[in-house]
């Protein structure tokens, strides 16, 4: 007896001698964090989405798919989605190309983070204010310009960096070659930038569907979004189907990401942030 | 030294985990404390002070913004909460799951203060409640506080009150067809109250089938089946062309800017509009409408009961009463004749300029309790219809214009998908080509 508990107290005396500051071990903190408000809340989540009244069903699937509100809720979020990030793409994707050839491209950039720096909720009722001034209705187009103005930055940021990053000599080299301006841009920079696209495509698209202040400020009587309606769902206490509506939401945020590593894998500049 | 000061970063850095999960560790106070746990903007704050003051217990005070939000925190069988102060049919729900205490009237003095035609109507509206297979008194489980009812708020300078009076609930769907109200009407963005505005219009205008014609009023509004339920549906597409916007809390803002005509509300926010705005009025429309009330009640599983039974009491002193009257703008349950018996209470009302008279004969401000068309909404055991059918009515409302844009953006879309798609296929190949 005598010798297990010597033996216990030598091997905690080499584990605390052996104990060294290592590079990980900073990461203790931050694993505790994550497995506490990111693990655990998921864990909840899944068990969730299988428990109705206290027993084990599948009927939260079923209440989902039979109430129809929901899965046309998230169609139309998913087009309302589409929209947006197409619109943040084609207005994006200029802006950052411009200004990665300025040179003065860095402060311009900093304009367009400045916004953010502003709680996203006052720009927003102001958006809505402006909107109203100028005798403008409510509804799905104003909406979209609500949701693109509050998530352009995350396109252009990571467009920015990647089209900065990307060499010069390519391009010129192209047209050392003959290649027309546009021929370069189309077979050099377009493909070479596709991280960044990818990167903020992936950025503002899972957000908005999610999304749900923004609508009821700016959507008018049209526009409720699948965000909108996970929040009415725990609201109400309907925590099963919130939860299966949530995890939907989660495996649109994996898919994208598989597609994203997979078109992305062998490319370089992957950390963008 | 190094090792040292590396480690007592890790453990300042897990404290600050720590600290974010609201680990008390130094909860032992020498002070009685009570936790309550109430509306937001539903009290006189300085009233607590008083009662923090006088009876030397520190009040742990935090507010909820729907009754929904604060059914879904006391999920938490543990939760620090003595006091709570929810709507009916909340209370109702809370009784049933046996969550919450009877109260001990034996150590309330004040009790008498309390408008008994409040107590005597919830107890007739909920004569059918019982825990544990037993038969209770709704009033033996709180202590009613503030009560109102749903209405209209209309802007007078844009709809004449007869016209509007007699539209009643129509007015929302701007039956009498007055042009400046299109797209300038407020529907509230709550499932019960919308369901109970839609049920009483499809009475109102004779669409609802003999059946359901026929039950009491306060039947019907507690009544859900799928008929009913897809009635009320369809008259809230069909309200969908002169309707502002679902309005969450800035409906007071927008009637007193007049950015809305006329929109469904409280009768204290009604008051508190106004006030702010001399042609808006307000009305319960003939056919009936709802009261409602709010009441402390205490849980079962508080710590500290002596200390809720105090601020009970307290909150039913005349003058605390109306302090809270004032302050927020509601009616409160007191009684008229315990308010004029206090010469404070009275001088409370004077220095917010109201004639006593007037106070108490404003019909809006104290409607008729036992009036047997002003009925209380109980709760629904199952919102989950009731829910889909809301979202089913906020989700459609695409017009072809719209629909169209959406179109030409989601091919322009998909375009740009296919175009990156093809350009990284064209690379692969081309990379292909070099290798081989």
């Amino acid at each position: 007896m005598k010798t297990y508990i010597t033996n216990i107290g030598s091997k905690l005396v080499t584990k605390i001698k052996g104990f060294r500051i290592t590079r990980s071990v900073f990461a203790y903190p931050y694993v505790l964090f994550m497995s506490l408000f990111v693990v655990a809340p998921l864990v909840i989540l899944l068990a969730n989405a299988f428990i109705s009244n206290g027993q084990f069903t599948f009927s939260n699937f079923s209440d989902l798919v039979r109430d129809g509100a929901s899965l046309k809720t998230l169609s139309f979020s998913i087009l309302v989605g589409i929209i947006t990030t197409s619109l943040c793409l084609l207005i994006g994707y200029p802006v950052a190309f411009i200004l990665s050839k300025w040179s003065s491209g860095r402060l311009i950039v900093l304009l367009f983070i400045l916004p953010m720096w502003v709680n996203f909720l006052i720009r927003t009722l102001s958006t809505r204010y402006m909107f109203e001034a100028l005798g403008i209705e409510l509804g799905i187009g104003t909406l979209i310009f609500g949701l693109v103005y509050n998530y352009i930055p995350f396109m252009i940021l990571p467009l920015h960096t990647t089209l900065s990053n990307i060499d010069k000599s390519y391009s010129e080299a192209a047209s050392d070659l003959g290649a027309h301006s546009i021929t370069t841009f189309l077979k050099i920079t377009l493909p070479l930038s596709m991280p960044g696209i990818l990167s903020g495509i992936t950025m503002v698209f899972i957000p908005t569907i999610s999304t749900f202040a923004i609508t009821q400020f700016l959507g008018g009587t049209s526009a409720h979004l699948f965000g909108d309606s996970i929040n009415t769902k725990f609201e109400h206490q309907l925590y099963g189907v919130g939860s299966v509506m949530s995890l939907i939401m989660l495996a649109l945020v994996l898919v994208s990401n598989y597609f994203m590593r997979k078109t992305n894998r062998g490319e370089a500049a992957r950390n963008l942030w | 030294m190094k090792r040292f000061i590396a480690i007592l970063i890790i453990v300042a850095m897990s404290v600050g985990v720590l600290t974010a999960l609201n680990v008390q560790i130094g909860a032992f106070a020498a002070v009685d404390k009570l936790y309550v746990y109430n509306w937001g903007d539903y009290i006189d704050m300085d009233a607590i002070a008083e009662f923090e003051s006088e009876f030397n217990i520190d009040v742990v005070y935090s507010t909820f913004d729907t009754n929904e939000i604060m059914l879904s925190s006391l999920q938490d069988q543990q939760a620090q909460i003595d006091l709570i102060c929810p709507s009916d049919y909340a209370l109702q729900r809370l009784i049933v799951q046996d969550r919450l205490e009877k109260i001990d009237f034996s150590k309330l003095s004040n009790y008498s203060n309390i408008n008994s035609a409040i107590t005597t109507k919830v107890d007739a509206n909920f004569a059918d409640l019982t825990v544990n297979n037993a038969k209770q008194k709704m009033s033996d489980y709180f202590i009613p506080y503030m009560m109102g009812t749903v209405g209209i708020v209309y802007n007078t300078s844009v709809i004449d009150p007869e016209v509007a009076y007699e539209a009643g609930y129509g007015l929302l769907w701007n039956t009498p067809g007055i042009s400046k109200l299109n797209r300038k009407i407020l529907m509230k963005d709550s499932v019960r109250e919308a369901y109970l505005a839609g049920v009483f219009y499809l009475k109102e205008s004779g669409k609802l089938s003999d059946t359901y014609n026929n039950m009491p009023l306060s039947e019907l509004i507690n009544y859900v089946d799928d008929t009913l339920l897809s009635q009320v549906e369809e008259a809230f597409k069909e309200q969908h062309k002169v309707i502002s916007s679902y309005e969450v809390d800035f409906g007071k803002t927008d009637l007193v800017n007049e950015k809305a005509y006329a929109g469904l509300a409280w009768s204290g926010d009604a008051l508190w509009a106004m006030e702010d705005l001399d042609t808006l009025d307000y009305y319960v429309p003939k056919i009936g409408g709802n009261i409602w009330f709010d009441g402390w009640a205490m849980l079962k599983n508080s710590q500290n009961k002596e200390s809720a039974l105090k601020f009970m009491d307290f909150m039913m002193r005349p003058d605390i009463a109306m302090r809270n009257a004032m302050a927020i703008g509601y009616t409160s349950c007191e009684s008229e004749a315990a308010v004029r018996a206090s010469a404070t209470a009275l001088d409370i009302l004077e220095e917010n300029d109201y004639d006593v008279d007037e106070f108490f004969g404003d019909s809006i401000r104290y409607p008729d309790i036992s009036d047997p068309l002003l009925v209380i909404m109980k709760d629904f055991s199952d919102d989950s219809k009731l829910v889909a059918m809301w979202e089913r009515v906020k989700t459609t409302g695409l017009n072809p214009v719209n629909l169209i844009i959406i179109i030409v953006s989601s091919v322009v879309g998909v375009g740009i998908i296919i175009l990156v798609i093809f350009l990284i296929n064209k690379k692969k190949k081309s990379r292909r080509a070099v290798a081989a």
